[in-house]
């Protein structure tokens, strides 16, 4: 090929020793390189091109696989069961003889050693309660309380400070009270008329007599008659005439053998506004 | 006989032409392929590299040629993709080699004289030592301009250069190649 004049001119003008170099080739290709290349492109791209409208049908080809897999796995699980029941129930493993019998034996003397091996400290200490109590607490402890628990009627409560619903109520049930010594002193065929008497008795009472009658009951009586003719309604009403953000809290009771006493003398005061 | 090749213009039809898209596609390939893989080779030095990087690029023709806008060359879009696989080619080498191929005895090089019927007192030999001392653009446009005696205006196109930087490129690519040989 001739060299282009143009080109071979600017080349003499930069370098004439390039300019007047033949221009060697001085790489060789294999023999018919070139009268195959196209034939291996074209071969290539064949490889790389994907098959005519595979994209639609790619979805089908997909879904189909996916429930193949649905199949074959169908199958598996159905043919478990078959599978299992071919195998005997025979346990393979042996354990040494009266082994079960005597495991708990075996962790408790683990466990005691473990705790050796902890602390020896542990170990010498003897579980004591290092806290004292008076003699004779929990003896004298019930007793107590039910003494100052009946203490608390002719003590603490006055009618007139409470309101007129809850004034007729408790009186209702302590006029029973009254009703219930004489029911007891007289006759019991006569009971019920005595008693509706009685209620309307206590009714009628001015407070001063009321507190004065219900003074010379006997505790013993009061026991008895809550005891036999009292409701849950009665208790409930009763209840609720002390105001419960009063009432000492459960744990008080257990730190402060006070806290029972101190609560009872408190309820009086209470009331009386 | 010389081989008689279509105009572009008529391969570039038949190529979107369902029925002969295939045999204008051959038509394209031969046409170019010497051209093209003459400037790959010289640019990777080993026949099967640049057989790949050749291959690499037709295909990327094959796909990109439906999309091809007919108001430059198909022969400067040609060089351009096969420029790019060059470059992308000896980018990829260098990060495998953990090698400068700008330094004088660089892979490329040694690659050079490992050739079968490698001459170094040969000045043809020579130049191509020289053409590995070059950077890559430097390269491109002295073979561009040397061996494919390619006008300065479709360059441009092909390497997306100022044909003023291209002149420029070339005439340091000449003086260091005659420095090169009258020192070596």
């Amino acid at each position: 090929m001739e060299p282009n004049k143009f080109i071979q001119t600017e080349l003499t003008s930069i370098s004439p020793l390039l300019a007047t170099m033949l221009k060697v080739n001085v790489f060789t290709v294999p023999a018919n390189y070139f009268e195959s290349i196209e034939i291996t492109i074209l071969n290539k791209l064949n490889d790389a091109q994907v098959p005519q409208g595979y994209f639609n049908n790619v979805s089908t080809h997909i879904i189909a696989k996916i429930k193949n897999m649905e199949q074959l796995h169908t199958t598996e699980v159905e043919a478990m069961p078959a599978l299992l029941e071919a195998v005997q129930h025979i346990n393979v493993f042996k354990v040494p003889a009266n082994y079960f019998d005597e495991f708990y034996i075996a962790v408790e003397q683990k466990i005691n050693k473990n705790i050796d091996g902890i602390s020896n400290v542990l170990k010498e200490i003897n579980k004591k309660n290092t806290l004292s109590i008076p003699a004779d607490y929990f003896e004298n402890l019930s007793k107590k309380i039910i003494t100052k628990a009946t203490i608390l009627p002719a003590k603490v409560i006055k009618i007139n400070a409470l309101k007129i619903w809850h004034k007729c109520a408790i009186a209702a049930i302590f006029t029973g009270i009254i009703t219930f010594g004489i029911v007891k002193i007289n006759n019991n065929n006569k009971q019920q008329i005595i008693l509706e008497a009685s209620i309307e008795t206590g009714k009628n009472m001015d407070d001063k007599k009321f507190n004065e009658t219900l003074n010379n009951l006997s505790e013993e009586d009061i026991a008895q008659y809550l005891a036999k003719t009292s409701t849950d309604a009665d208790v409930a009403s009763i209840s609720t005439s002390i105001e419960e953000n009063t009432v000492p809290a459960k744990d008080d009771y257990l730190q402060d053998e006070k806290t029972l006493e101190n609560f009872l003398n408190d309820i009086e005061p209470i009331h009386s506004n | 006989m010389a081989t008689t090749h279509l105009d572009d213009k008529e391969l570039l039809y038949q190529f979107k032409q369902q029925a002969t898209k295939e045999k204008a596609f051959t038509g394209i390939i031969k046409k170019y392929q010497e051209k093209l893989y003459w400037h790959i080779r010289r640019m990777v030095v080993v026949h099967e590299d640049a057989d790949d990087v050749l291959q690499n690029m037709f295909i990327k023709v094959w796909k990109g040629l439906e999309n091809f806008r007919e108001d430059s060359q198909l022969y400067t879009w040609l060089y351009r993709i096969a420029t790019n696989e060059c470059l992308t080619f000896i980018e990829q080498l260098k990060k495998r080699s953990s090698i400068s191929l700008s330094e004088e005895e660089n892979g490329l090089s040694n690659k050079l004289k490992s050739e079968t019927n490698y001459d170094g007192n040969k000045i043809e030999w020579k130049l191509q030592l020289a053409m590995q001392t070059l950077p890559e653009k430097q390269k491109l446009v002295f073979n561009l301009r040397y061996y494919d005696e390619m006008p300065y205006q479709e360059m441009s196109k092909v390497l997306d250069t100022s044909e003023g930087a291209l002149k420029a490129s070339y005439h340091h690519a000449v003086k260091k190649i005659e420095d090169y040989i009258l020192n070596s």
